[in-house]
């Protein structure tokens, strides 16, 4: 967990892992300024990107159906399509 | 359904479709396109992200968080968005002092526009709208009581 304060930037909290003593858990490694896949989170990022390249407005229409793109065939996280 | 409610839903189709719109314009090669990305998302401060060679793209997948990146690095690519998108680097040391006890004087660092406002602004507004994120989900902005703030769900490997 790493906290910022939304102006400043400066960093008021972080924790970098659970336990610092557990080699288990590489507890010694702070995960925070390690690598890590984003995830999902990545999506707004994305999507900026896309919104500064298109006339898009927050309401235009998108659709969650099946699709390949080339070989890639993506699914959502809940296996549905809405 | 609208853009707002696949990002505040976080569906995956879409935010795919959003990959291919975030990409320059059709008159550059894959890998220039790519690269265009990156810088965009170097600009945020995300410089684990690199440039890759044509047979190995990030690809569609980079939209849904299979490039890493640091922790620290990503909370201040999300702090740029919460401020109109000018991003300032994290700052971790608040005040110094030599050893005679006088504070030494850190310079602060210039906020870069990295993000169009607009562009921002449209993001942390669907962010911070909860009735657009699917009933039953935690419902987070409860959290801050009162103040605007906006969130987003993300799933990395389960190592804490």
């Amino acid at each position: 967990m790493v906290s910022l304060d939304t102006v400043t930037r400066d960093v008021v909290a972080m924790v970098g892992s659970q336990d610092y003593f557990n080699k288990d858990i590489d507890g010694e490694v702070n995960i925070m300024t390690s690598l890590k896949q984003p995830g999902s989170s990545m999506k707004p990022i994305i999507y900026a990107r896309a919104f500064e390249k298109n006339s898009l407005s927050t309401d235009t229409p998108i659709f969650d159906v099946e699709m390949s793109f080339g070989t890639y065939k993506p699914k959502n996280f809940d296996g549905e399509f809405l | 359904m609208t853009v707002r409610t696949a990002l505040d839903a976080s569906r995956n189709i879409p935010a795919i479709k959003m990959y291919y719109m975030a990409l320059e314009d059709s008159g550059n090669t894959g890998v220039q396109q790519e690269h265009n990305l990156v810088d965009y998302l170097q600009g945020l401060g995300l410089n684990s992200i690199e440039k890759r060679e044509a047979n190995n793209l990030y690809g569609p997948p980079i939209v849904l968080g299979s490039a890493e990146v640091r922790g620290i690095d990503f909370a201040a690519a999300y702090a740029a968005f919460a401020n109109n998108g000018q991003l300032l680097p994290p700052n971790p040391i608040l005040k110094l002092f030599d050893p005679e006890g006088n504070e030494i004087k850190i310079e602060p660092a210039t906020p870069k526009q990295v993000v169009l406002p607009a562009a921002a602004y449209m993001i942390t507004d669907i962010l911070a709208d909860n009735g657009a994120r699917p009933a039953g989900w935690n419902n987070f902005l409860a959290l801050v009581g009162g103040r605007k703030a906006a969130v987003k769900t993300g799933t990395s490997s389960k190592k804490v």
